[in-house]
């Protein structure tokens, strides 16, 4: 890894880290969801910090450029956690739908009901 | 014989007033009108308070007009209606024609959905000459993959019985995302769906969802909603 690289490697990761940072600061994302990027800003700096290790893992792996493997490692890890929120996506849009119609018809309920008990007294 | 006619409504304050009114001159039926409001932004849902008409709000937008179809199967389950028509709030179905639409439902046909074709007689407002085109090419692909013709598949002029009503508010818990999507699930549940010649009229006021978007997104989003729903239908 040239060293034009491992800056830039390393300036990515810190804006990563930072904005993880104020994301959790702010509570915007879920305890989950916050290990999982952090775990991905650490990957990151790992590119810099274990590139010894990387370098070992690519040669075993008969793979001549350790940074093909941190590239395709990252890709598949992203991929996958992008199939991971396109199906919380899919069940929690369904489940707002069913709230959307659920409570609209107990809305209407209450208001119904409402009205009968004024026009009683 | 129980029947609801609902009235899907999103930002049609100047089409609603209309709408309730053919219903209430015209319709050859004898059913209870409700207007689902999906979150207007418009004054709509205020005419509609005024017209002394019964309806249900959604608390927020549901994103597209499936999601008062969805509210409109559960209302119609839980109050046990035996029939549910449905038309759309920019006043372009004819009230008078709901009597043509709920007979394959009543007449022995054994329909469970039927679906108002402007299509089939080619009478009355056709829609623009590009989605025209769309409609029928996926009409097409469509009446292919299921077996069954289809020539209106986007159409809101509809009418369910007890079984599609208890099917799509109990079975069906999903979203149903296309127009597409909505005539293949129809397909592989089971339910059996005709067409029957209706007249569509042009818009006279409001603002129609076609523009230069939509016409982009309408066919890429069903085409990729009939692949998803095939290949959910394989496993």
């Amino acid at each position: 890894m040239t060293l034009t690289l491992k800056i830039l490697v390393l300036v990515f990761g810190a804006i990563l880290f930072s904005i993880f940072i104020a994301v959790v600061r702010k509570k915007s994302v879920k305890p989950f969801y916050s290990a999982l990027w952090l775990i991905i800003s650490l990957f990151i700096f790992s590119f810099v910090l274990f590139e010894r290790f990387y370098k070992w893992i690519a040669t075993m792996l008969n793979i001549s450029d350790a940074s093909f493997l941190v590239i395709v490692g990252l890709i598949s890890f992203l991929l996958v956690y992008v199939m991971y929120l396109s199906i919380k996506i899919s069940v929690m849009s369904d489940r707002i739908q069913e709230l959307i119609s659920q409570t609209s018809i107990l809305e209407h309920e209450l208001r119904k009901s409402k009205s009968d008990h004024e026009k009683d007294n | 014989m129980k029947i609801l006619t609902v009235i899907s409504n999103y930002n049609e304050q100047r089409a609603i007033n209309d709408t309730i009114a053919d219903i209430r001159n015209n319709s050859p039926l004898v059913s209870d009108i409700l207007v689902i409001d999906n979150s207007s932004t418009d004054r709509s849902i205020e005419i509609v308070k005024g017209l002394s008409v019964d309806y249900l709000v959604h608390p927020v937008n549901s994103g597209s007009s499936s999601g008062v179809i969805k509210t409109a199967f559960a209302y119609a389950y839980y109050h046990d209606y035996n029939i549910y028509c449905h038309l759309d709030g920019d006043n372009q179905h004819n009230a008078n024609e709901l009597g043509i639409l709920i007979k394959p439902l009543t007449a022995g046909e054994a329909a469970d959905i039927v679906v108002g074709s402007r299509f089939i007689e080619k009478q009355g407002f056709q829609s623009l000459f590009l989605r025209r085109i769309i409609i029928h090419l996926f009409s097409k692909l469509l009446s292919l993959i299921t077996g069954n013709r289809s020539t209106d598949f986007t159409s809101g002029f509809r009418a369910y019985n007890k079984n599609a009503i208890k099917f799509f508010a109990t079975q069906f818990k999903h979203e149903i995302e296309t127009p597409a999507q909505l005539e293949l699930v129809i397909h592989y549940s089971g339910l059996k769906k005709v067409e029957v010649p209706v007249t569509m009229k042009p818009r006279k006021t409001g603002k129609s969802e076609i523009n230069f978007k939509n016409a982009v997104k309408f066919p890429v989003y069903n085409f990729i909603s009939i692949i998803g729903t095939l290949i959910n239908r394989l496993y």
